[in-house]
This record gives C-alpha cells, sequence and structure tokens, in this order.
C-alpha cells in the first residue's frame, strides 16, 4: 500500500462504505491535480506528493469532520444505538425535573440551527467567550435571570435587553448535535456571537477601542 | 480555514459565505475552489483543504450545492464539479446581505478607534 492510500484510508475512517468510497475519490483526484500543479512547477514528483498530502491536513481531522456531516459506520452506529436503548430504559421522567429546567433555560434563546452550523457561523459556547474575555477583565454572567457583561467602574451591559439591535441573548440550538446533560433532556451549551457581544457593549455605552 | 486574521471565530463564520460565493460564476472542484478564494482574498483565507470537502459536504447536505462528476482533462481520477442551486443562490445572496449589515455596522468603531 502506498504512503497516499494510507493516507487515504485514513482520512475516511469510520464512514460508511459507499460514502467512504466516493470521499477517497475525491480526496485522490485532488492530491493528484496537486502533484501535477507542483510538478509542473518544477517540485520533483516524490516532494510533490508529499507536499500535496501536508497541504490535506492531518488524516485523523479530515476524518472526524468528515465523519460529522456523514452517516457513521454500522459498527458505530449498533453501538451507540445500544447507549441509547441503555438510556431509555432508565426512569427519564423522574429524574427530569421541570423547575431545574426552567431556571437553566431562563435568560437564553433557541434557534432550529444546528450545533455545526452555529459554529460555522463563528458562536462560541459561553465558556469559551468568558476565555476570551476574561483577559479584558469582563464577566459574562447572569444575574437575575438574564445574562450580562460586567466590567469595573461601567454598568452592566444585558444580552438581548429590550431594544437591542444587534445584540442578542445566548442561544441553545434544537438541532440533533446539541450535546445534553446525561440523563436531562437539556441543552449542556449555550452559544453566543463575540461580535454580538460587542454590539452588547456598545449599546450599554461601554467606550469601545478596537 | 486560516487567514491573516487572528481570530478563529471570525474566520470560521465566513467560510459558507466564501464557499458559495467562489461557486458564483460557474461549477469548480476543490482544488479550484481553495485557489480562486486565495486569488481573489489575494491570500488573505487560505483553507486547510481538510477544513474545505467536509463543508462543501455540508453545503451538499443542506441543498445549497449539488455535485457532478466529470472527467479530468488532465488524465486523472474523475474531478467531483460543485455547482449552486437555486436555493444556494438564494442563500448566498442572503448571506450577502448579512456579511454587508455587519461590516455596517462594525464600521463606526473601526473608523474612530
Amino acid at each position: 500500500m502506498t504512503g497516499e492510500e494510507r493516507f487515504l484510508n485514513s482520512a475516511t475512517r469510520g464512514l460508511i462504505k459507499n460514502a467512504r468510497l466516493a470521499a477517497q475519490a475525491e480526496l485522490r483526484s485532488h492530491l493528484h491535480e496537486r502533484v501535477q500543479q507542483l510538478v509542473l512547477a518544477g517540485e520533483p514528483e516524490e516532494g510533490a506528493r508529499v507536499q500535496a498530502i501536508r497541504e490535506l491536513g492531518p488524516a485523523p481531522i479530515i476524518a472526524r469532520s468528515l465523519r460529522r456531516g456523514e452517516h457513521v459506520h454500522p459498527a458505530l452506529s449498533a453501538l451507540a444505538l445500544t447507549g441509547l436503548a441503555a438510556l431509555l430504559l432508565l426512569p427519564l421522567p423522574t429524574l427530569f425535573s421541570a423547575q431545574f429546567a426552567e431556571q437553566w433555560l431562563a435568560g437564553v434563546g433557541a434557534t432550529t440551527a444546528t450545533v455545526a452550523e452555529l459554529r460555522a457561523y463563528g458562536a462560541v459556547t459561553l465558556p469559551e467567550a468568558r476565555r476570551q474575555l476574561r483577559p479584558l477583565e469582563i464577566g459574562l454572567i447572569r444575574k437575575d435571570g438574564r445574562y450580562v457583561l460586567t466590567h469595573a467602574g461601567l454598568p452592566n451591559a444585558e444580552l438581548g435587553g429590550q431594544g437591542a439591535g444587534f445584540c442578542s441573548s445566548p442561544t441553545y440550538s434544537q438541532g440533533q448535535d446539541t450535546p445534553t446533560f446525561p440523563l436531562l433532556p437539556l441543552p449542556r451549551h449555550f452559544y453566543i456571537s463575540m461580535p454580538e457581544l460587542l454590539s452588547c457593549a456598545a449599546e450599554s455605552g461601554w467606550p469601545l477601542d478596537i | 480555514m486560516q487567514g491573516s486574521l487572528s481570530d478563529g471565530n471570525l474566520l470560521r463564520g465566513t467560510l459558507d459565505f466564501l464557499l458559495l460565493a467562489s461557486l458564483k460564476d460557474e461549477p469548480l472542484y476543490g482544488l479550484r475552489i481553495i485557489q480562486d478564494v486565495q486569488a481573489r482574498t489575494q491570500g488573505h483565507f487560505n483553507f486547510k483543504e481538510g477544513t474545505l470537502y467536509p463543508a462543501l459536504h455540508r453545503l451538499e447536505k443542506r441543498g445549497l450545492i449539488q455535485a457532478e462528476r466529470q472527467p479530468s482533462d488532465s488524465g486523472g481520477p474523475p474531478r467531483k464539479y460543485y455547482e449552486l442551486t437555486e436555493v444556494g443562490r438564494t442563500e448566498l445572496a442572503r448571506q450577502r446581505e448579512e456579511q454587508r449589515a455587519h461590516i455596517a455596522a462594525l464600521r463606526p468603531y473601526l473608523e474612530f478607534a
């Protein structure tokens, strides 16, 4: 097996047969075209092959990205179904607390966009947003059922307050790929767009210097 | 996708828009899309190819683009050409307006910083 074939196998691992063959054919075509370009530009063929594969990026990352959008191998599906069946056998209704759900979802919106789509549009989870805001000494907290930005000496900037233009409250995905708590059908993560946080701060009169 | 900006979140948000926009005029295959975006943005946006194909497949599943295999004129394996669907053209127009609104909203802060 050539290095290229090993790469293609690794980059498509976990996909079901037809999807895997199609993805391999597309990547194989890409490598062929790119190698030809590099050779025409004066690169030795062996070096061109190595460079073309390197440009495609790490095979496990490609495989993971491709699996997100495709059906996975039946063995993995069976494993997931077994896990799901085990979960369904548990007395979920008794564990689910409507009151907790109400508190957990206070101050957030919902969207039909999937997590992948939210991510593609640049949304980040609240912990990720807090990590980015921490060096700026800006807090992102929930207060009285609302999410607000805080900074010493400045008024709190409410997210998604009345009259807000580009400033939205955090949102959770109703898509099938949204992570939930074990035993609780509640979204684990809420998402926010960093540019929107900028708008929230601006709308609350914060002096901004970009 | 890489770019000269350091904020990965902003860059990720433009991925779908760039892919749809690159297919506006004619069907293209993966490598040509990468090179088209690099050329038209003067190298500002540089896809990692491992990002490109999953994103193309996702857009295809959403019905925004469709793919067709065609023989390669370089004698290699068949190429998979992607083209916009009507739904994709509508989505491109929507995203273009969204990008314009986003830039317009940020402009005051950028100009007076």
